[in-house]
């Protein structure tokens, strides 16, 4: 039965570290354009505190309410919350959004998943024998961007073989598919496909020929052997594996002080098993 | 006095309107801005064996008529709850097998939507927005054709036609010149896309407001067909501007759904006839509370 994920310290908890671990990736996008949709209320704190410290030339688009590089600083719990859209610079229609992603206009993004396999596939359909299947899943909404959007990284608050899949049972956003160049023989060869697996546990990465998901750092509090035994396929394990920095006293600063100053992330579930 | 022209109904006259129909869509993302009023209208007239064309994103505005037993056919592309969960009434009906699932997405939805409202028979993308997943393979409604300028592969999304295109607008005049404020403007095209428009208003604002702030009109009334004066017409969702989603109660509606008790929330906030008698069984310091959080 899944429990809750406790980080290694009393400083901070677990949805703050992944923001941390986030907004520090979003470093290289600075200049970038990409966005945050459904559910994704640690990646729309890691956009934020990325302009904030990494990435101050991030572009990024916030979901449902649809602002463009909101300022807000008491994080709201859901991107489509009108409040997401205070201090933006701009906003977009949905149609301008789906334009985008047709044209491979976007950067970057954070997805999600029910499942997320070995080759970063992503579902969002369900589980079981279609139509009535066992879980239905919520729908692939923008999952699909995946395909076009240049560098998707994906994210699940949820570390467990239930979630972290070999196959995944249905693809709604395409990863690396059956790994190697599989992907581009059917998706548009504009994008690099994903990068990183953001969960409670760990950070993920991809093995640069095969494809396959590698574990790239272990979160503070947990070992190598907890993401094994909480994946439901074999990871690449490097030797020598480093642990997730955790975030520093001016990391936290700034996401508690302008970010997140209801502490929402303290709240937000993160799970293991 | 009323407008000359005007298309001001009770909630009663559009629930009954509503429920004529079988293909109804709307528009208020997630927890936002859905017409909610409207949709207890519907139910409480007996809407049986719809269709629903919801926006990219929905949660309690379609879960409601799902668990209601309203709905026979869902356009998806999302339905959740967010940090909540799962969809509750939405995962029961399709684990039951009592609800047929279109697999869609947001550009199919979206894109569908297009097509209808401006007189397209479908909209072509390239194949490779899906070659990569299993949609075409779920939808047979994604049909693979030619270009018969490149020869290129393309999936031709077909339009989607409503009945009927319920919304709620934070300002309409009796025309139904509204203002939706907040939000990502799916309003103009699914309202195109539908035969007959009912806007529910938080406010119903003079001819003269609208012309003092033509540019804040997002839709003009031309195609609406009735307005309705509801305050608090999205609650339980946020009315941008106005007031906050309200979470305690969106968790009511899910732990009651997901226990098997959705009879209890039904009878409780779904049968009171008016609004005022809504409001009253959620609590005027609870509505009250809510504008703090618009």
């Amino acid at each position: 039965m899944a429990e809750a994920a406790i980080s290694g310290s009393n400083d901070y908890a677990i949805p703050e570290l992944m923001a941390v671990a986030m907004a520090r990736t979003l470093g290289r996008e600075d200049g970038n354009l990409g966005g945050v949709g459904a559910a994704a209320v640690v990646p729309m704190a890691a956009a934020r505190l990325a302009v904030l410290t990494t990435a101050p030339n991030l572009w990024w688009f916030c979901g449902g309410a649809s602002g463009l590089n909101p300022t807000f600083d008491r994080l709201p719990r859901s991107s489509a919350d009108p409040r997401a859209a205070i201090g933006s610079t701009g906003k977009k229609n949905m149609l301008d959004v789906v334009d985008m992603g047709i044209t491979g206009g976007w950067d970057w993004g954070f997805n999600g998943g029910l499942q997320i396999d070995m080759y970063g596939n992503i579902n969002m359909i369900g589980i079981g024998t279609y139509p009535q299947l066992k879980v239905r899943g919520p729908g692939t909404v923008g999952t699909i961007w995946t395909g076009t959007l240049r560098r998707p990284y994906l994210y699940t608050m949820h570390h467990t073989a239930r979630v972290l899949v070999e196959k995944c049972d249905y693809i709604s956003g395409p990863g690396y598919l059956t790994g190697g160049n599989s992907r581009w023989d059917k998706v548009q060869n504009t994008t690099e496909g994903p990068q990183l697996l953001f969960t409670p546990l760990a950070i993920m990465d991809f093995e640069p020929d095969s494809k396959r998901m590698r574990l790239k750092s272990v979160n503070p509090g947990y070992t190598v052997e907890d993401v094994k035994k909480n994946t439901g396929f074999d990871l690449v394990i490097p030797k020598d594996l480093p642990n997730t920095a955790p975030p520093s006293a001016e990391e936290l600063f700034v996401l508690r002080n302008h970010v997140d100053r209801d502490g929402v992330l303290k709240g937000v579930r993160a799970t293991i098993g | 006095m009323a407008e000359s022209g005007s298309k001001v109904v009770s909630l009663d006259e559009a629930g009954r309107m509503i429920a004529r129909h079988k293909v109804i869509s709307l528009a208020g993302s997630h927890s936002v801005n859905s017409p909610m009023a409207l949709i207890r209208a519907a139910i409480r007239n007996g809407a049986t064996g719809l269709t629903i064309i919801p926006p990219v994103t929905t949660a309690i505005a379609t879960d409601l008529m799902i668990a209601a037993g309203c709905v026979d056919t869902f356009y998806l592309s999302y339905i959740g709850f967010e940090t909540l969960g799962f969809a509750p009434g939405f995962r029961a009906a399709v684990e039951a097998g009592k609800l047929r699932v279109i697999e869609g997405d947001e550009p199919f939805v979206l894109l569908g939507t297009r097509a209808a409202a401006g007189g397209y028979p479908f909209i072509p993308v390239p194949a490779g927005v899906y070659d990569g997943t299993d949609l075409p393979r779920l939808n047979p409604m994604l049909k693979k054709i030619k270009d018969p300028h490149t020869g290129a592969e393309c999936y031709a999304i077909p339009a989607l036609h409503a009945d009927c295109c319920i919304l709620h607008a934070q300002e309409c005049d009796e025309l139904g010149n509204a203002q939706f404020w907040g939000g990502n403007n799916q309003e103009p095209d699914k309202a195109a896309a539908a035969k007959t428009v009912i806007i529910s208003t938080e406010r119903i604002v003079s001819l003269d407001h609208t012309r003092k702030n033509v540019d804040r009109v997002t839709l003009p009334g031309h195609k609406v067909s009735a307005v309705v004066h509801v305050p608090f017409g999205a609650h339980p969702t946020a009315s941008p501007g106005v007031y906050g989603a309200d979470e305690p109660h969106l968790k009511i509606y899910f732990d009651a759904v997901r226990k098997g008790e959705t009879k209890t929330y039904l009878d409780r906030f779904v049968a009171p006839k008016t609004q005022a008698e809504y409001l009253d069984q959620v609590g005027l310091d609870n509505i009250f509370a809510l504008q703090e959080n618009a």
